[in-house]
């Protein structure tokens, strides 16, 4: 399968490139969640991204506000490599 | 005492292990506030349940399925398949990127299955869905009950992370597979030597009595079936060290201490199962069902199929042994030969 990204572009043209770890869609909030890469590390630990998006409008990226939705983005993580 | 730190040194390095999956990622924030335009791949721009997953229940799963259907209910008594009817009544499954699985394990995941949800998973690149069958036979020997996850020989608990017989467990769901489907090419050679040792078990107690546990997820059956031959101590052991030994295919690297433990880990595995026979040959001779040079032709035949191999990332361990009579008692020489994966070898074949 071929890698999935997300490019951010912005304020100073700078276009920055994150690769898609997971994205969902959750019922409870009525959200869409997404879990992105820039591949660097801290301290050998991988650096991964969550946020809020909306998949008909290309400017907004919220954060996650709540620790249930956290919660809810680790649950998923982990799901992935049970 | 010394083979108790044996074993509290691979329980404490698994420990180890577990926590360091776990913190292999740091999850954050996004921070950055100066955010224009964002563009996503076109899929994300629709309603969809998850990404990672995409239906793909075509003609060729169903076939598979039906064909499973078949074997399981013409081989297997109803009485051992509740596990099988519940879970087969509403089967999800999908194709899966295992990227992101295969770069936390760094080895190559071909399928899986989620007893909590009842969904199979197969890699997107496994196009014939070889796995399929093995995961097939996971579901139709789990149960979610609790917040333990009970498959098979294995039990899993999501509360406090502990998970005991995966080793035993894929072993013999290979074991399964193989029998019934290992014609299909590609089927085959998946948890080589787990399988290798569920086999044997089987040998032990039967295959009615392993099928019976495996499909009914009863590992306390299966664990009370082998005290009839050796002690409980040895068989949890036993169980430990077969899941350290399935565990160290994912572990990222554990330097100098591999070899050594890879080594007491095999060594206890393969003198568990020659006394657990040895002990069901002895019941059997002290009832007069078989004799004495049945006891020693069959324990001599055992012994010498003991022999095996391993292979870890970076080694492969040849297992070799040899059976000696002092005193009359049966002694089994283990003899582990550790090579490393790197060293060429060189095939001469025939053209």
């Amino acid at each position: 399968m071929e890698d999935k990204y997300l490019n951010i572009t912005d304020t100073d043209g700078n276009i920055l490139e994150y690769e898609i770890i997971l994205a969902f869609f959750w019922s409870k909030t009525n959200k869409y969640y997404i879990v992105y890469t820039d591949n660097t590390y801290e301290n050998d630990k991988i650096n991964l991204f969550a946020s809020i998006y909306y998949p008909n409008d290309n400017t907004k990226l919220e954060k996650i506000k709540t620790q249930e939705e956290w919660n809810e983005i680790e649950s998923r993580l982990g799901e992935l490599y049970e | 005492m010394n083979k108790l730190m044996d074993i509290l040194g691979i329980t404490f390095y698994i420990d180890l292990y577990k926590k360091k999956k776990h913190g292999y990622y740091q999850l954050k924030p996004y921070n950055n506030k100066k955010v224009k335009v964002i563009n996503i791949p076109p899929e994300l721009k629709k309603e969809f349940n998850a990404i990672e997953i995409k239906n793909i229940i075509n003609k060729k799963v169903k076939i598979s399925i039906s064909e499973f259907i078949n074997v399981i209910t013409s081989n297997f008594p109803q009485d051992f398949l509740t596990n099988f009817y519940n879970n087969m009544h509403e089967i999800k499954v999908y194709s899966t990127n295992y990227k992101f699985k295969n770069f936390i394990h760094r080895i190559e995941f071909n399928g899986s299955y989620y007893a909590t949800t009842n969904i199979i998973k197969i890699s997107e690149n496994d196009s014939q869905y070889k796995a399929l069958f093995h995961e097939l036979f996971h579901l139709a020997s789990s149960t979610y009950k609790n917040n333990i996850i009970y498959c098979g020989f294995r039990q899993h608990n999501k509360v406090n992370s502990i998970d005991v017989g995966v080793g035993l467990n894929e072993g013999y769901t290979q074991a399964l597979t193989e029998k019934f489907f290992g014609n299909i090419e590609g089927v085959k050679y998946s948890y080589p030597f787990e399988t290798f040792v569920a086999k044997i078990i089987e040998e032990i107690i039967g295959q009615n009595k392993m099928s019976k546990y495996y499909f009914t997820s009863n590992l306390y059956g299966l664990i009370n079936e082998l005290e009839l031959y050796n002690s409980y101590n040895n068989i949890i052991n036993f169980i430990n060290n077969l899941d350290f030994l399935n565990k160290i295919q994912t572990i990222p690297s554990i330097k100098n201490l591999e070899q050594e433990y890879i080594i007491k880990a095999l060594k206890q595995i393969i003198d568990f199962l020659f006394y657990t026979y040895e002990n069901k040959l002895k019941k059997q001779y002290n009832k007069g069902l078989i004799s004495n040079k049945e006891y020693i032709r069959n324990l001599e035949i055992f012994a010498i199929n003991l022999k095996n191999i391993f292979y870890s990332k970076k080694n492969r361990y040849v297992i070799n042994n040899s059976l000696v009579f002092i005193d009359n008692l049966p002694t089994l020489n283990i003899d582990i030969n550790v090579s490393s994966l790197n060293e060429e070898i060189f095939l001469q074949m025939k053209k």
